[in-house]
């Protein structure tokens, strides 16, 4: 066997956690101060990141699904930096840290809208973190990709930019 | 060899070690190789918690290399590889006997690791048992029994006998007593986690059986299962009215295991009938036989055994004051009833309970991931001899017609037994043990994994469900509609409507009426209609409704008398300032009364309470985070205005009125409104419990849910909430009593949901109710007979305190939110969370 695994796989259980923090997580953890901080508070949190999702989800569809999993205190949408329109993902904050849990142990991987929704535990929303990071203002993994999703407004937007401007020199 | 399971064997094929750029892969997995030693260790580990399932090499073939390898490894490695052991015993108990038949034949190798392993499970059994962790205990008893050859003299009698004999104590003294319930039921579990091991006793080797046999003589003699009067409140099918039978009658487990042992050993005693269990005892023996090929045979033929040390046992009064893992009698449910021939093993057989019981337990243990609970759920046949079960993934149809040739095999299919298992948590009563995403995910996964083989599985267990709607508990109408609504909205939405749709003309009140029309309420809430209006079939179309992208604010309508005055007040409430609010609400009130509402002052409050409660509605209809701030910040004003029960119901009324296209947006800003301390939950449950037109809205996913919202934070110990459930019994009496001329079958149809609700409510919260009943007077006769069940319901969860520490936390949590809301100032101080403010442009530009 030639895959190398995690030296303390199955010492606890018999198979694996889906439920720890995300790869992004742990991976900024050994970057900065920052994210060892945010790794500490995954531990506690009650908040999760939700993404994947189309820009016509809305709150009270996501309300829907993710309220299988527990009490849902807070939504928040995350929104286009310029247009203030959802673009994609959002924030749901559970009223316990099990729930949180729970939710992504359960419902990461499954489908809202017609869309497998990516579920994580997140540090904790801060005013601004609602807005997308792209420099079009959404989400910058909307900005190079060179898929066409009509959830998530076409192309990516650097893509149909270029391709723009190829039909334009013609 | 074929591997069968290919398409869902998650094993990493051999050099699959290339690097992703997934976001999900670790760190670790990116790194050096970790040294040789590790890399040992860790492949024996997977070798453990994988023995079983498909690989190339036949199952005895894995278990003697397993066993094999855990013989030849050094100290280190043995130590390192206790907890995995300990972990599949936990998690996988399927894998049990396999386990125990490696440790055995690393036992013969390596004298030690038998023995590290017993003592491991002797101080794990002592620990569990201290705790009061009884299904460890059962578990871990099966990894003893199942070890039997190796330990020395009667080590596992004698645990099982002192269990047993606990079991038949705390029994008796439950059935001799004077008054209460005749049930123990952690008697009952003790009972069933000693008869459980004992199949594996025997299997191990068949030597035990004559103290196999003198275990199961005396719990027999001793072992009397006490009766429960209250059964008809916690099963799931149960005779509706006189015409309606329910599709089986449901039994309790603890009975079901005693008729599977009873029935196991044959009149001569000498044979026990376990033949679909994998035969570890002859796979070891056959392993110990082979000729070495350096040892000299004598050596490696003798069994080395070892001591199992007495366990210390709690007192009897510790046991009492455990916790039992079912607060009811333990139900089996059933969805695969046999049509011609079985398709899963009958719940009394020994088959049919162990199956129930592994499933159970890996369901319970392994929620952490959720898509290794499916694919060992989907394999468990592999855990039980050749024969036992037909080949995974047959259609209906071809069983059939293996049948019809006459070959005497085996229909059980395991994708039916995997998928009543997964339904058995969802249709638990009086509670799911976790969050119901998860059993819905759990069933999505089995679709995704193998959907040839499941899928049809699926299709029949929603199809029997479905026609014995009528038998259904009430609460598990609900809990079925939101299932399938996720389900459905997970696959397209796609299902047969067609076979549906003479149901669309039964009458009104009808619970298969009543479950299409919400099915599709549901689907259209994970969903939007024009998405759903091509997976209909046309009869079904007009079932969906055209749901305007804005609710329809009435007050701005061109027939609204108010509109000006309307206008004025949301903008007086965008200003926030108190006074320009005031302001303009005087000048509705001038207009109201100059429009001669007023000439009852209820009347002008009445008008008052709808406009101001449905442009709050309006204002915060952009969100529920926009609902939440609206009503915190104006709450004030609003208790100026809703001042007694009625006005209460007016400001339901409104909310109900303006979502009424998107019922459960309204069931949610509701509870904002009760959250700000706007309405009192009272006035909720009386508005759910009204049944004026059409049947009252408790008889719906959303009011039950909300109904459930609101005595969630009951507490049995509070005279507040005694009185409020004595009202909520009064109020189911009305609705009933309204009812009683059952001249037309829209209203027998009605008080059949009426009963329903309040046999789950009695149910749910028994404490509350049995309190209140002291407190109410006569009621409907339905309820009256209901009140001797439910005491008994009542001291059962009493005993095991039924209140779940999740339930207590949320009450916690929702203490905090109203606290929150009472530190709002008066004059409507911006609220002081950082939730996304108020939007930036007002969306009413018109």
């Amino acid at each position: 066997m030639s895959r190398i695994d995690n030296p303390d796989l199955f010492t606890v259980h018999s198979t694996e956690r889906t439920d720890g923090p995300s790869g992004y997580i742990l991976r900024q953890a050994k970057r900065s101060q920052k994210g060892q901080d945010d790794l500490k508070a995954v531990e506690t949190t009650k908040t999760l990141y939700v993404g994947n999702l189309s820009f016509y989800t809305s709150e009270e569809q996501i309300f829907e699904l993710f309220s299988k999993a527990g009490e849902i205190t807070r939504i928040i949408m995350g929104l286009d930096r310029f247009n203030k329109t959802p673009c994609g993902f959002c924030f749901v904050e559970y009223e316990t840290h099990k729930q949180a849990v729970d939710c992504v142990k359960y419902i990461n991987g499954t489908k809202l809208d017609d869309r497998v929704v990516k579920v994580d535990l997140d540090p904790g929303f801060v005013e601004g973190r609602q807005y997308g990071r792209g420099s079009s203002g959404g989400q910058v993994r909307d900005e190079f990709r060179d898929d066409y999703d009509p959830g998530r407004g076409g192309y990516g937007k650097r893509w149909s930019q270029a391709a723009q401007a190829d039909r334009d020199a013609l | 060899m074929y591997n069968k399971y290919s398409s869902y064997d998650s094993r990493p094929s051999p050099g699959g070690n290339k690097r992703r750029r997934d976001d999900d892969e670790s760190d670790f997995q990116r790194g050096r190789r970790a040294p040789p030693h590790i890399q040992k260790l860790i492949q024996l580990r997977r070798a453990i918690v994988e023995i079983g399932e498909p690989s190339k090499f036949k199952i005895s073939e894995e278990i003697q290399k397993l066993g094999k390898d855990l013989g030849a490894c050094d100290t280190d490695t043995r130590n390192g590889v206790l907890n995995t052991i300990l972990a599949v015993v936990n998690e996988q108990p399927h894998k049990i006997p396999l386990l125990s038949g490696a440790v055995q034949i690393a036992n013969a190798e390596s004298e030690i690791l038998g023995q590290v392993v017993i003592e491991l499970a002797q101080s794990e059994i002592q620990k569990a048992l201290n705790g009061g962790e009884l299904n460890k205990v059962k578990l871990l008893i099966r990894f003893i029994a199942s070890l039997a050859p190796i330990i020395e003299g009667d080590g596992v009698t004698e645990i099982l006998s002192a269990l047993l004999s606990i079991a038949c104590d705390l029994q008796n003294e439950a059935i001799n007593s004077d008054k209460g319930s005749k049930k123990s039921l952690v008697a009952e579990e003790l009972y069933v986690a000693v008869l459980l091991a004992l199949p594996f006793y025997v299997a191990a080797d068949p030597l035990n059986i004559p103290y196999a046999n003198e275990i199961l003589k005396t719990s027999t003699e001793r072992f009397q299962i006490g009766s429960f009067q209250a059964m008809n409140l916690i099963v799931p099918f149960s005779n509706g009215t006189s015409t309606i039978d329910a599709p089986y009658v449901a039994q309790e487990f603890v009975r079901l295991v005693k008729h599977a042992l009873e029935n196991i050993h044959s009149e001569y005693s000498d044979q026990w009938k376990t033949s679909n269990l994998l035969d570890i005892g002859s796979i070891v023996k056959e392993s110990l036989n082979q000729p070495t090929e350096s040892e000299d045979d004598q050596q490696a033929k003798s069994v080395k055994k070892h001591l199992f040390a007495a366990v210390h046992l709690p007192t009897l009064d510790t046991f009492k004051s455990f916790q039992p893992r079912f607060p009811y009698p333990r139900i089996y449910f059933q969805a695969y009833l046999p049509s011609v021939f079985e398709t899963v093993p009958p719940p009394n057989s020994l088959e049919g309970v162990i199956l129930r019981d592994i499933a159970t337990d890996i369901i319970t243990a392994m929620d952490f991931n959720r898509k290794e609970v499916t694919r060992q759920l989907i394999t468990l046949d592999l855990f039980f001899a050749d024969g036992c079960f037909t080949e995974p993934g047959i259609s209906f149809d071809r069983l059939e017609k293996v049948r019809e040739s006459g070959e005497e095999k085996s229909t059980w299919k395991v994708e039916d037994v995997a998928l009543e298992a997964v339904l058995q948590h969802i249709f638990n009563l009086p509670y799911q043990s976790h969050a119901p995403a998860y059993y819905y995910t759990i069933l999505i996964e089995a679709c995704v994994m193998a959907p040839q083989a499941i899928a049809p599985v699926f299709g029949r267990a929603i199809r029997f469900i479905y026609k014995n709607l009528e038998s259904l508990d009430v609460e598990l109408v609900f809990r079925f509609l939101d299932w399938f609504g996720v389900h459905l909205s997970n696959f397209s939405f796609t299902w047969k409507w067609k076979e549906w749709e003479a149901d669309l003309k039964l009458t009104e009140n009808h619970p298969k009426q009543v479950f299409i029309r919400q099915l599709i309420e549901k689907e259209l809430r994970l969903s939007y209609p024009e998405r759903l209006r091509d997976t209909l079939p046309e009869e079904f179309k007009p079932l969906l409704r055209l749901i305007p992208s804005e609710p329809i604010f009435k007050y701005y309508e061109a027939d609204s008398k108010y509109e000006t005055e309307v206008r004025q007040l949301v903008a007086a409430l965008r200003s926030k300032k108190s006074d320009e609010i005031q302001n303009a609400i005087n000048v509705l009130r001038e207009k109201a009364l100059g429009e001669s509402v007023g000439e009852h002052a209820t009347e002008l409050d009445r008008t008052l309470i709808d406009i101001l409660v449905t442009t709050i509605c309006y204002l915060g209809n952009r969100s529920l985070s926009h609902s939440k701030n609206w009503v915190s910040q104006t709450a004030e004003v609003l208790k100026g205005f809703i001042t007694s029960s009625e006005d209460e119901l007016t400001a339901i009324k409104s909310i109900v009125s303006y979502w009424t296209d998107l019922p459960h947006v309204g069931k949610w800003v509701m509870r904002h409104f009760v959250e700000a301390n706007v309405l009192t939950d009272s006035s909720v449950t009386d508005y759910l419990l009204q049944g004026n037109e059409g049947l009252a809205p408790i008889v719906s996913c959303d009011g039950w849910e909300q109904f459930s919202w609101v005595m969630d934070k009951y507490d049995s110990s509070d005279d507040v909430a005694i009185q409020k459930t004595s009202r909520i019994i009064s109020k189911l009496g009305l609705l009933l009593d309204q009812n009683s001329d059952d001249s037309d079958e829209s209203s027998q149809w009605a008080t059949w949901w009426y009963r329903g609700v309040a046999k789950s409510l009695f149910r749910k919260y028994p404490k509350l109710f049995t309190k209140a009943r002291t407190q109410t007077g006569t009621v409907d006769k339905f309820l009256e007979d209901l009140f001797p069940a439910l005491d008994e319901l009542a001291e059962l969860s009493s005993k095991s305190d039924l209140a779940s520490t999740s339930s207590v936390v949320e009450i916690n949590g929702e203490d905090q939110t109203l606290a929150d809301g009472k530190e709002l100032e008066p004059d409507m101080a911006k609220s002081n969370d950082n939730r996304p403010p108020e939007e930036p442009e007002p969306m009413d530009k018109d």
